[in-house]
Order: C-alpha cells, then structure tokens, then sequence
C-alpha cells in the first residue's frame, strides 16, 4: 500500500514540476512551519485563507504568529470588502479536495467564489491536501465530481494544473498572467 | 479565365508574400503538431480514446432535445437563468437587456468563440458599454481591431514589436517591446479591469446535462476571474456543447487540450455548477446561460454537416492544413478559420461567406486524420461545395477537371499524337487561357495501349491456386498513363499464385468529390461498388495502386452510399502493398528479389495514404530489395491536392507550389538518389519541384523480382 502511494506522489510531482508547480511532501505538524517559510521567502506581507483540513493539527496562524506577516481568515468575520482584501494579498491558502497524479491537477471544491478567488488573484497559491486524496488517473476524477455536483447546492469545481500561463505573444511561454504565478501543493503525507 | 474568385486570389497573393506571417504561422503549427503527438504518445490506446469520444458526441448530438431540456432543468435548479437564443441576434438583445437592467458599465469577457460568432462586441460598444477581451491573445486581436487567425493562438502572426505598440496606444505609456515589459503592463491594466467588471462573459466548452454544469477551460485563468468579480456571469454556449453525463465531460476536458497544445489538462478547468454566493450574499449575484442556436438546428438536419456538431474548437484541424499554413486564418476563414470553418461558417453565417474561403481546401484529408473526434471534415467541405454551386454554379476549370477522365479516354484513343499536341507550347498557352490548366505543369503522357487494352489481349492466365482472388482496382492512372504500373502489379500478383480479375470499374471519382459534385461522385461509387460487391462475395479481396483509390473505396463510398454493399466492399479492400507485405509474410512472395536492387529512395507517403496504412508495408517490402528507403516529410501535404495544382494561378498552380517548397528543399537536402511515391498526382508535384524521379513501389519490387539490377540506376534525374 505505502509502496503503491510513494509511486503515485513520484509520479505527481514529476508531472506537477513540469508543469512549474510545486509540491512539498511533509508531516501534518510540520506543514504550518513550512508554509511559514514559503511565505517568507517569497516575500509576502498579506496572506489570505479560506477553510483548510486538519486546520487545528496545522496550526498555521501560530506559524505565521512568530514570522510577523499578516495571515486574515476569509468568509468567518467581517473583513470588509473581501475582493479588495484578497485582492491585496499575496498569498493565498486553500485545501484541495483532490488531486490527480497523472496529469499533475489538483481539484478544489468551492460553495463560495470568495474561497475561489482565494485561489485565483494572489501571485502565491499554496494548496494543502491529505495523501489519501491522490488517485491516478483523470478518470478516477469521477466519483469526487459526482458526489460534489450531483448535489443540488451551487458549486464550483477547480482543476488546477500548475500556475496561471500563456503563449499568446510569439509562442512564448510566461508564467503568471491573471492568476497565480506559483502553485505550491503541500500533501500532507500522515494523512 | 483564371478563376471567378479575384478578391481572394488577391488574398492567397498576399498571403504567399507575408513571410512574418507566414514564418509565425508555421511554428505554432508545427509545435501544435509535435506537442499533440507527444502528448498522444502518453495514452494508453488514442485510437480507442477517439472512438469513444466520437461514439459520445454522436449521441449527445441524436439526443439533443432531451439534453437541453435535462440541462436547463439542473441549471435552473442551481439558481442559473437558462434563455434559449434561436440567433445571435436574440442572445445580443438578450445581453443588452440585462446590461441595462443591472446598470452595468464594463463588461469583461474571456474568451468565447461562440461570442465571437454571434459578433456580440460591436452593439455593445455601440450602446456605450466599456467591452473588454481579458484573454492576452483575444486582448491583442481586440487592439488591433482584428479576426483571430487561429482558434487556439488567436493572436500568433503578432510579433513581440507589434504587441508593445499596441499596448503603448492603449495605455498611453511607453511599452518596451520585450515579453517582461509586455507581461507587467498587462497584469497591471487588467487587473483594474477585471475588479471594475460588472458583468463577466464567457463561453463554455463542455454543457453537463446531469448536473446543470458549465465547464469553461483557461490556461491564463481569466475565465475564474471574469465568473467570480462581477456579480453577473453570463455564459453563451453553443448548443452542440451539451454531453449527458460528468463521465463524458471528463473525457471531452481531456481531448481537447490535448489536440489543442499537446496539454494533458488545460491549466484551469472550472466545473460551474449553479450561482455561487460571494461573502454569504447570494441575492446580489447573477447566472446566465444563454443556449444558441444560431444556425445549428439546420446543421443537424444536413446529412454531411451534422458531423461539424461533433467538433470541441481544439483547432488541431488547422495545425495541419497545408493552404491554411501559407494563407493564414484571415483569409481561410470568416469568423471560424481553418477546415472546420468551412462548414461551420455555411451553417452559421451563410454560403455566401463560406464560398469565400471553401476553394483553398485541396482536399487533402489531413484534417480528417488530426481531428480527435474523427469528424470527416473533407467530406463536409465537399457538401458545402456542392451547395455553392447548386447556386451559383462551377468554374470552368473545375468542370473540365472533373471530366479529365473522359478526356483521358480520348487523349490515349488519339496518343502519340495527343501526346504531340499537349507539349506544344502554343497549345498549353491556349489551354490555360481557355481553360485554366498551367501551362508550366508537366502532364503525364497518355499511351494508345492502355492498361485495360492490354488486359483485354493478354491470354489470362488462370491460377492453379484458388486460394486467393483479387479484384484490381486500375483508377485512371495506371490505365491510361503508366500502363506498365498496373502489369507490374499483375505480374506480382500472379507470380505469387493469385488469381486476378479486371472487374468493370470507373475511376475512383475522387475529383468530383474535390469540387463538390457529389451527385456525380455517388454515380461512380455506386458502378464500382455494384461491379466489385459481386466479387467480394465470391472471396475476392479488392486491391488498388493508387491511394487516393483505396481511400474512396474503404473510407469515401460507404459515407456517400450508406449500403451494406459499400461497406462489405470497404472491409474487404486493401492498398496492393499491404496486400503484398501478406504474401510475403506467409512466403508467397519470392524471396529471390532480396538485395538485388541498390541506390537511396526518399519515400513521400500520400496524405490519403497516411490514413491508410501510413507506408509501413512498403517501407519493409523495398527495403527487403536491396533499397535504402527515407521517409521524407514535412508534417504536411505536398501541396498537389489531387488536380488541384493544375490549375494555373493563385487558387491553383502558385498556391500548390508554395505549399510544397519545404519538402521539395527536404528532399534536395537529403541528397537521394530518386524518389517513391504511390500517389500519381504527388509524383507529377514533387518531379517537378525536386528534379527527382519519382516511381511507384510495385515497379521496384518487379525490378526486383526480376532480377533487373539495373533498374535503379537507370532513373536518372530529370
């Protein structure tokens, strides 16, 4: 079984990194200090987050605590206007509801478009995910879509495959045009 | 008299004259080419992948009624507005009526082919609303006041220089032409953009009839931003994007990227499934879905053309097309470009805009082959001919094209002396100002002793094994122009105890089908098949020389006829050296022709052959001779297209010739010793354009079997 799993996440990150994404492979109690330093390095001032799993055992507001940079929650107290909020931010952080070795996606659920936007507008999206929610193949995407669609309540579903890109402009590749310019996966592996 | 069509043989002129446009155009093709075979190459089964993604679409498309109807039922329970537009017209008065109503200002789109159909910007704007494109490609094409080129790289025949001007225009700012300076004035200008939207448009690539979803794909992920900043998303989705189940859209997110950009998964796939609230207030938001029709009811009633339905806009057809490569997508197109824009535009815009741009199809077929839903685009492209000239009629030169078989009879009737007269030069003069043929092009000679004459005198020679049977099928070429072809395959056939038959036949009707007379293509059709069913039921296999042949045979005929005949005749057809690579392999073929011959052959494999089977047989049959064989190719088609190339002129003889340029260089470069081809009318294009000889592979492989050693070092260059 943890065989079978280890192939799996060599086989997402290698596709997920070709596609310049990145994915951080780490232990739940340590995955709050290693968004922490993401966070750091990449200059942020003003992080947004919607709901992310195993959020107590995480502990990402203590982490980012002892770093100084601002960390605001989305969608449980008044913020103010939330699009300029997130809008502002840097960094967003989301959880995803799967993610598909293949082809290097991951896919997240939203009910409400701020959490999307919480994926959308800042230039560092860090998207943190359980092990167990890996499956191989698109195909396996299936049972995930119809559970979260065949339910009446509006919902948006986001296949992300690595950062916001274009070859518009003489075939060229550039990373980063309206959405994020990194997408760091962090899986959890105990999980 | 050289062609009834001056404003686009204008067109083709300055399109072989644009070489920015042209050296842009073709890179993106060729990466669009090689990314997609790459990413083919990472699937399991492609073939069984695009048969199933075709058995779906053929469905949904039958089902359509109860589709829509499943659709906006789980649409609207999802809290969208579901509006079934029958026009454009109707979806515009639809959009403007909500823009007024919501005292929207900006109106933000991302990028929407189905918006560009309908031609939504321009009342819009007219109205005073502020109409912004956020996809960087379409945003350029928006600036420059222009048609997109291409359906994936909208703005590729743009170069880095011209992006900034139009950019420094618009901003007022100086824009240094660099990607980074580019990029960062984008970024910057659309973001305000994007957050003063009021109302977000988008198109839709994949309907989910289910669940009442809407799948929209970017790679840039504008669309996320212009469905979740306004507070009112308006998708328009074409009709025909409706599949029934969540399985099925899987599978469709998939093949089109893939087609499209050798993707595996586009970077952002939104699966938007009802109105989503934004900060716990879902009363201020708004989801529209307009449906349009817009012309595809009467699509789907057309016999060829409901097939267009089945196409998901990856623009794979277009990477390929050998015209649109050199033309570009402003003048082969309307509003949709490329092969596929051909039916599309009949259907949707009307003949008249269609009969623009339908002649620069030489019929080729490559589309057909690169289309992930193996939609049959040269046979809709045909249709659309033919209704163009119901009404309006044929050229001059077509017609006579069309006819050349008939002329042919009466060319070998009266041969030498017909052979005398067309290399006259005052005699060409007068053809191509009479009836259009270039006089610059080198027609096959005719022999008095056609292949059927000879046939006719031989003593037939009855088998004394009646195993195998086979019914040969000539076409015109080898019967009137290269007899000694068609005895060649004879004696391959029989000297491997075959027996053969010379079934009544007329050729394969394959120029009707290239100018659109279908009708006169189903009469051919039908004689051959009425003729060669008799005999496959017997046991006899059909085989032909001529690619172009077998292709009518097994993938043309059954499509016009739709008979258990044609089909059965279809089965049971094979091209004559996949046949002999059988022989051999069961040791029926002699083994006596190994390594007598010598010298380097560059082999070019005809478009149609290439849907066939792509020359594998005759690749490992002549090497067995002794020869050195090199596939030699560009990707693409040589340019010839059948009779196409023997029209004088920009729709013709110019338009060929530039097509074949990079393969005729290829070949030079490659320094071969003489050229193989099956296909008759690409050896007339690449003798021409190469210098080389070019022979078909039977007359080797007698060569070979006959122990004439010399054979190879007797094709001189020409």
């Amino acid at each position: 079984m943890e065989e079978k799993l280890s192939k799996l996440v060599s086989i997402f990150k290698a596709e997920l990194e070709s596609l310049s994404g990145h994915l951080h492979l780490v232990s739940t109690n340590k995955a709050g200090e290693l968004i922490a330093r993401i966070a750091r390095e990449k200059g942020v001032k003003l992080a947004v987050k919607c709901m992310v799993p195993f959020e107590d055992e995480i502990n990402i507001a203590e982490a980012f605590g002892k770093t100084g940079i601002s960390l605001v929650e989305i969608g449980t107290r008044d913020i103010g206007n939330v699009k300029d909020t997130i809008t502002a931010a840097d960094m967003g952080l989301s959880g995803a509801d799967l993610a598909i070795a293949e082809i290097g996606a991951i896919a997240i659920a939203s009910r409400k478009d701020e959490d999307k936007l919480v994926t959308c507008l800042p230039r560092v999206h860090v998207a943190i995910i359980p092990s167990s929610l890996l499956v191989h193949h698109p195909d396996d995407a299936l049972p995930f879509l119809q559970s979260t669609l065949r339910d009446s309540q509006p919902c948006v579903v986001s296949f992300i495959s690595g950062p916001s890109r274009t070859g518009d402009i003489e075939m060229k590749l550039v990373l980063g045009v309206h959405g994020p310019h990194e997408v760091h996966v962090v899986m959890l592996e105990d999980r | 008299m050289t062609s009834d069509n001056p404003s686009l043989t204008n067109k083709i002129y300055l399109g072989i004259h644009n070489s920015v446009q042209r050296t842009a155009l073709g890179l993106a093709m060729r990466r669009g080419r090689d990314a997609r075979m790459l990413a083919l190459s990472k699937i399991s089964d492609p073939e069984e992948f695009k048969r199933k993604a075709r058995k779906m679409k053929e469905s949904a498309i039958n089902d359509l009624d109860n589709l829509i109807q499943e659709f906006s039922k789980n649409a609207s329970n999802r809290g969208a507005r579901v509006f079934f537009a029958k026009d454009g017209e109707e979806a515009i008065q639809y959009i403007l009526r909500l823009a007024e109503r919501t005292g929207a200002k900006t109106i933000i789109k991302s990028k929407s082919l189905t918006s560009e159909e309908i031609e939504m910007n321009k009342p819009l704007e007219q109205k005073g609303y502020e109409v912004v494109e956020t996809d960087l490609g379409e945003r350029i094409i928006q600036l420059a006041n222009e048609k997109p080129i291409h359906l994936v790289f909208p703005a590729v025949h743009k170069t880095v220089q011209q992006v900034a001007e139009l950019f420094t225009q618009e901003t007022h700012e100086t824009v240094s032409p660099d990607l980074e300076s580019i990029m960062s004035i984008v970024r910057k200008t659309l973001r305000q953009v994007f957050l003063r939207g009021d109302i977000g448009v988008s198109g839709v690539n994949v309907g989910v009839a289910e669940t009442g979803t809407i799948i929209i794909e970017t790679n840039e992920g504008n669309a996320r931003l212009v469905t979740s900043l306004p507070n009112v998303h308006v998708a328009i989705m074409g009709m025909e994007k409706i599949v029934p189940t969540l399985g099925d859209a899987i599978q469709l997110i998939q093949a089109h990227p893939m087609s499209a950009a050798g993707q595996r998964l586009t970077t952002y796939v939104s699966f938007v499934s009802g109105k989503c609230p934004i900060t716990a207030d879902k009363s201020t938001r708004e989801l529209h879905i307009i449906i349009l029709d817009n012309g595809r009811s009467r699509m789907r009633r057309d016999e060829f053309l409901h097939e267009a339905l089945y196409c998901i806009r990856c623009g794979a057809c277009m990477n390929i097309c050998p015209t649109y490569e050199v033309v570009g997508g402003h003048t082969f197109g309307y509003i949709y470009p490329g092969p596929i824009g051909i039916p599309l535009t009949a259907s949707i815009h009307g003949l008249d805009h269609a009969a623009e741009f339908a002649p620069l199809c030489i019929s080729c077929g490559l589309c057909k082959e690169m289309c992930p839903i193996d939609i049959d685009i040269p046979l809709m492209i045909a249709r659309v001919k033919e209704l163009e000239s119901n009404e309006h009629g044929q050229t001059f030169v077509n017609k006579a094209l069309m006819q050349f078989e008939s002329i042919s009879t009466l060319a070998s009737a009266t041969a030498p002396v017909s052979n005398w007269i067309l290399e006259r030069s005052i005699v060409r003069t007068v053809m191509e100002k009479a009836v259009g043929i270039e006089r610059r092009r080198r027609l096959p000679k005719f022999y008095r002793q056609t292949f059927e004459k000879w046939w006719n005198r031989r003593p037939h020679n009855v088998s004394r094994l009646h195993h195998d049977r086979v019914a040969y099928f000539v076409d015109s070429f080898a019967n009137y122009n290269d007899p000694e072809l068609g005895m060649a395959a004879v004696y391959l056939l029989e000297e491997s105890g075959v027996e053969v038959v010379l079934p009544p036949q007329k050729g394969s009707g394959m120029p009707y089908i290239s100018y659109g007379d279908l009708t006169k293509a189903r009469g051919q059709a039908q004689y051959n098949i009425k003729s060669l069913v008799e005999l496959v039921k017997e046991g006899f296999k059909v085989v032909a020389t001529e690619p172009t042949a077998t292709y009518c045979l097994r993938e043309v005929y059954p499509k016009l006829l739709k008979t258990d005949d044609s089909r059965l005749v279809a089965e049971h057809t094979t091209e004559l050296m996949v046949y002999l690579r059988g022989l051999f392999q069961t040791g029926r073929l002699g083994d006596a022709n190994r390594n007598t011959l010598s010298g380097r052959g560059g082999f070019h494999i005809s478009c149609h052959q290439r849907a066939l089977s792509s020359g594998q047989a005759t690749i490992e049959l002549l090497k067995m001779t002794g020869i050195q064989v090199q596939v030699i190719e560009t990707g693409t088609c040589c340019g010839m297209g059948g009779t196409f190339g023997l029209k004088t002129g920009e729709l013709g003889y110019d338009l060929s010739v530039e097509v074949g340029k990079p393969l005729f260089d290829l070949f030079k470069k490659n320094g071969v010793d003489f050229g193989i081809t099956e296909s008759s009318v690409c050896k007339i294009q690449l003798e021409e354009g190469t210098g080389l000889q070019f022979v078909h592979p039977v007359k080797f492989l007698k060569a070979a079997q006959t122990g004439d050693r010399e054979f190879t070092q007797k094709l001189r260059k020409l």
